[in-house]
């Protein structure tokens, strides 16, 4: 089943530039996907309207069964808060909460009871490897510290699908190596579904799929052992 | 909103302390003043007030028609004992005293001057007006004691007399006569006003005999109530009762006093208009706290939206903070407000030193110094008054926050 469907999706930022160009792929629930390309290839782009970040101007975006073109804002952010995770590039932790509270944040907004909230962070923050580190603030971690923080509140709520931008482009190489484990590990164990962009070649033997862009365009699409 | 979102909003106005430290100052400094003033005027006024009604008219003057208008002691009341008898019964009097007023020469073996003379029932006029208890050297009136005089220090300075001394007091009476008679001065008052050159006090018989008026006859009769506020229900309720006397007239303090009423109600605007100021000033330093946090923050904004945070979430979330740190500020400015209130009310809060004297307004002495008390209905109004502002503007910064789009404001710097 698709959890994720792009149909000729184009995106023009302005009359030069094309974010993606008549842009097609699916993904199936459950798959660990990368979508692969240099720099300005569009994967960004791709992510932001995937996760309904970012309007597309053609085409047809299905998420999670809905089209996000029939979809109001409030109804695509509602959409994200219960089913969809989003994992940053840069972190994007909230600098005056611990790593509890920025694990609990997610749960906060469904207005989870605090004893019920605390627990499920817990658990994720342990899950991330992380224990012992609950009462720290976001200046008191490493960059893959904080990377798992925020894999463990994208987590924290269950979501069906995880976009996760360049996650490992600010880690070092076995920082990013973990990362991904972690990724497979959720995959395999949670059956979430992982779509994450990277421009490194290393990284992305950890994708059962990737899928290639350029210059915005589909340029091919190869399974992975 | 959850006590997450509480202890969220409480974190993000702590992000930058400087900043809110000196916003917290100026609101807190603001509102101290405020409190302090409103506190200092309202004591002040009611000062202005009792002043008025402790050395003129009562609460209330209830006398012969025309009489407060032309002071004339032609116009009097014959028979009074039907208004003296009614007051007497009444539960909202605290006291009423009889008066036959009258101009008069008085003259001792040094000198002469012109006075106001009230005459009064001793006990009575003590409990009306605060003269008594201003007596310096003597004593005040005394019933048993006949021929007895009692006038202000500087129109015994005038006479170059002192307790003890003789006086011969010269008026005209009611049927044209001359009335004349020696007194002795039996006290002096000082209230630091006016009264003290212009007015003195003899018994009400005696001052009847001078001006040749009928035993029960008087030209005003001032009332004081237990409670200010039952002033005008209780004139009122006199006029209904009297209604048929075309004779009787009856004035609040507020009618006899304009102009001290009018100065009242000046003063209350320029204080209105110093609030409205000083809170101004106070929302702008809010407002321009409140939107360099949400520049500095729209990054963050952008991913609490675009992990499911929502608009309203984000615009409640910025007015809340907004609110917290205006009430930091409030509840600061209060209590230093309050400190500084009781700490004048013990010492008192003394203009002097920038009006250089006491000044007086339609012969009643306003001091330059108060003494503060604290009212919480003067906190209760700046505090609802600046929150009200805070919460304006917050608002519109509050909007744009929660309008932004997560892309562009993840976009941002």
């Amino acid at each position: 089943m698709n959890i994720l469907e792009f149909k000729e999706v184009s995106k023009i930022y302005n009359q030069d530039q094309a974010g993606i160009q008549e842009l097609s792929f699916s993904v199936r629930e459950g798959e660990l996907i990368a979508l692969a390309g240099p720099s300005g290839s569009g994967k960004t782009t791709a992510l932001n309207i995937a996760a309904g970040l970012d309007d597309f101007n053609r085409g047809e975006v299905n998420l999670l069964n809905c089209s996000l073109l029939n979809l109001k804002p409030d109804e695509v952010l509602r959409l994200r808060r219960g089913q969809v995770g989003f994992i940053f590039q840069s972190y994007n932790l909230l600098p005056v909460l611990t790593v509890l509270e920025n694990v609990e944040y997610p749960l906060a907004l469904k207005r989870v009871r605090q004893a019920e909230r605390m627990k499920k962070a817990k658990t994720w923050i342990k899950e991330v490897g992380l224990e012992g580190l609950e009462s720290r603030m976001p200046n008191e971690l490493s960059g893959g510290q904080q990377q798992r923080v925020a894999v463990a509140r994208a987590m924290v709520t269950e979501p069906k699908i995880i976009f996760a931008d360049e996650p490992t482009a600010n880690l070092d190489a076995t920082t990013a190596e973990m990362l991904l484990k972690l990724f497979q590990r959720l995959n395999e164990d949670q059956g979430t579904t992982f779509i994450f962009s990277s421009h490194d070649p290393r990284v992305l033997k950890f994708a059962n799929r990737v899928i290639t862009l350029t210059d915005g365009k589909l340029l091919n699409e190869s399974a992975m052992n | 909103m959850s006590s997450y979102f509480f202890k969220l909003c409480w974190k993000n106005i702590w992000r930058n302390k400087r900043r809110t430290l000196i916003t917290v100052n100026a609101i807190g400094l603001g509102v101290m003043a405020l409190v302090f003033l409103r506190n200092y005027y309202d004591n002040f006024h009611e000062q202005v007030i009792q002043n008025v009604i402790r050395y003129h008219s009562g609460h209330l003057a209830i006398s012969a028609k025309n009489f407060e208008k032309n002071h004339s002691t032609q116009i009097f009341l014959e028979n009074g004992s039907q208004v003296s008898n009614w007051l007497k019964n009444r539960p909202e009097v605290l006291a009423s005293s009889e008066r036959v007023l009258f101009s008069a020469m008085l003259s001792s073996a040094r000198g002469s001057t012109n006075l106001m003379m009230m005459a009064v029932e001793p006990k009575a006029e003590a409990q009306v007006t605060g003269f008594s208890a201003k007596v310096i050297k003597g004593d005040f009136l005394k019933e048993a004691k006949e021929r007895s005089i009692v006038l202000g220090v500087k129109a015994a300075e005038t006479l170059s007399v002192d307790v003890g001394s003789k006086v011969v007091l010269l008026t005209q009476g009611v049927d044209g006569s001359i009335g004349n008679e020696l007194f002795f001065v039996v006290g002096l008052f000082e209230t630091q006003s006016e009264a003290d050159k212009s007015v003195g006090f003899i018994q009400l018989n005696e001052g009847r005999t001078l001006l040749s008026l009928k035993p029960e006859s008087f030209h005003q009769t001032a009332v004081v109530l237990k409670n200010e506020e039952a002033a005008v229900p209780f004139k009122i309720l006199f006029e209904d009762v009297f209604h048929g006397d075309s004779k009787l007239e009856v004035f609040s303090w507020k009618e006899l006093q304009r102009p001290i009423v009018a100065m009242i109600e000046l003063d209350r605007a320029v204080n209105r208009l110093l609030m409205i100021l000083i809170l101004c000033v106070a929302a702008l330093g809010i407002a321009n706290s409140i939107l360099m946090s949400i520049m500095e923050r729209t990054r963050e904004f952008g991913v609490m939206l675009a992990i499911g945070t929502d608009r309203k979430e984000v615009i409640k979330m910025v007015v809340i903070e907004t609110l917290l740190l205006t009430l930091v500020g409030v509840l600061l400015g209060n209590l230093f407000g309050w400190l500084v209130t009781g700490f004048f009310n013990q010492i008192g809060f003394d203009l002097k030193w920038l009006t250089a004297k006491d000044f007086v307004v339609q012969g009643a002495v306003v001091q330059t110094v108060s003494y503060p008390t604290i009212r919480f209905y003067n906190s209760l109004v700046v505090t609802a008054v600046i929150l009200t502002l805070a919460l304006l503007v917050s608002y519109f910064p509050a909007r744009q926050a929660g309008n932004l789009t997560p892309m562009k404001a993840l976009r941002s710097h």
